[in-house]
Order: structure tokens, then C-alpha cells, then sequence
């Protein structure tokens, strides 16, 4: 993902701008990171260059909470606790 | 939740080979034309799939944002643009209803063939959306098929309920 993306980027649910940024690997452009929402607590994956900004019904929970859980050193503790639609400690 | 299922477009895309790389649409070819002469600088291309019109789009020098649902339609448009050494464009995996992005952004959009495929009231909300992302005075180019085209009801549904072929 292009940086200069974050410029226009809102959460897809309450379009709230603009989304914090965490990114994990790094090369031309971001490979892997996490987009959060600070106001409803969404977090969105950026997997292999590709941000995914689906709204809830459409995310695929067994997969991106396995990624999310490759990335638990990496992401904010409160993602991993309190984050929506679904996070760690909910999924057990 | 989806519990994990697959998207039905992606599905098309992944195991049905699906990969509309047809030639551009002269009236998006047309459209583009015309949003250049206007000065436009940032475009949407809702629902671009391997990239039919991102290319063009591209191409013609505009900031190019895409969106589709299908990620194996997103990395086949990215390995084009890679081949072709095209930078302008930004790829990010969404679909119609809500669209990510800032209000009164866009100069321009192209959503060809896209909006026929869900529910009236998914296309009202899709719609909405569209005008919400575009700058004030800004064009869309939309294609989409009618209620009363020969192909309604002939299609297949490839499981889900929201995604009809007509």
C-alpha cells in the first residue's frame, strides 16, 4: 500500500479520518500493517500490499484473525483485546 | 459475519477464471478523454477487477484509486501494473456499499458493470456512496445493465444470495 493512500482513506463504517497507521514490514510500499479506526475500534489488515476495508459482513474471521495473530508482537495491545468486528481475546 | 466464507466474486475470479482484460470501453475511453480536457487529476474506478479501465486510466496520468472485492482480480491487476511499470494507481479490497474513502475527493469515477449485480437497495447505497466521494461539479461514467435486458434471470448465482448474474 502506496503511504500517500492514508491521505484519503476513512473507516468504511462511520468514515472517520483519518485511520491510524501500523505498519509491519515495509518495502516499496507497505506489505503488511493495520489500519484502526480511534472511533469505532475497527481495524482493517493490509496484507501483501493490499489494503482490505470490508464492512463486517464480509470479513472473513477465521483467516484475518489468524493473521492478526501472526502480527500479536506487532499490533497495539487494544487491537488484540477490544478490537471490532472480532479480536484475540474474544476468539479465544 | 461471514464465518469465513469465500466472497462469491472471488470464487468467480479464483476458480472459475474469471479475468475481464477485454480492450477498454470506447465510452469510458471517451470519458477519460473528456475528464483530461477538464483537468481531473483523481479518479475512482469502482469495481475495476484485473483493471479493463484502471489501466487506461493510468495510462492517461490521472491518481488513480481502485477498488474491487476480489483480492486474485486486485494481484492480477497488480502484476499488470508492475509488467507495465505503471506507479499511479492504488489498489484497495472493498466492495460498492461502503466505500472507504474521504467525502468530495474524487474528480472523476468509472464503475462499469458493477451495480446490476446487487440488490436495488444495495445500488441506492452504492450510489449514495459515489456521489459522497466525489468533489462538487465532478463526472461519473456509470455502465450498468437494465431490469429489461434479455440476460435477467438467465444467469447463475454462485452462493450467496447477493450476487446475481442477469
Amino acid at each position: 500500500m502506496k503511504r500517500r493512500l492514508m491521505d484519503i482513506l476513512a473507516c468504511p463504517i462511520d468514515k472517520h479520518y483519518p485511520l491510524d497507521l501500523h505498519v509491519f514490514e515495509e518495502k516499496d510500499e507497505i506489505v503488511e500493517g493495520l489500519l484502526v479506526c480511534s472511533e469505532c475500534g475497527r481495524w482493517y489488515p493490509i496484507m501483501d500490499e493490499i489494503p482490505q476495508l470490508l464492512p463486517d459482513d464480509l470479513r472473513e474471521q477465521r483467516d484475518e484473525l489468524s493473521w492478526l495473530n501472526k502480527w500479536r508482537e506487532n499490533a497495539p495491545p487494544q487491537v488484540l483485546r477490544e478490537g471490532k468486528p472480532f479480536n484475540l481475546q474474544l476468539s479465544g | 459475519m461471514r464465518s469465513n466464507r469465500t466472497h462469491p466474486w472471488e470464487l468467480v475470479w479464483r476458480e472459475e477464471g474469471w479475468a475481464e482484460t477485454s480492450p477498454p470501453l470506447p465510452v469510458v475511453v471517451n470519458f477519460a478523454e473528456d475528464l483530461k480536457r477538464e483537468g481531473a487529476k483523481k479518479v475512482l474506478d469502482l469495481g475495476c477487477g484485473a483493471g479493463r479501465h484502471s489501466i487506461l486510466l493510468g495510462k492517461t496520468g490521472f491518481q488513480v484509486v481502485v477498488l474491487d472485492v476480489s483480492e486474485t482480480a486486485l494481484k492480477t491487476l497488480e502484476g499488470r501494473l508492475k509488467s507495465a511499470s505503471i506507479d499511479n494507481i492504488t489498489l484497495v479490497k472493498h466492495e460498492m456499499r461502503e466505500l472507504p474513502i474521504v467525502d468530495n475527493y474524487f474528480d472523476g469515477v468509472v464503475c462499469t458493470n458493477v451495480f446490476h449485480h446487487g440488490k436495488l437497495i444495495e445500488i441506492k447505497k452504492a450510489v449514495g456512496e459515489v456521489h459522497r466521494v466525489m468533489r462538487r461539479g465532478s463526472s461519473a461514467c456509470v455502465v450498468a445493465l437494465s431490469a429489461a435486458d434479455f440476460r435477467k434471470g438467465n444467469g447463475k448465482m454462485p452462493g450467496a444470495q447477493h450476487l446475481r448474474f442477469y
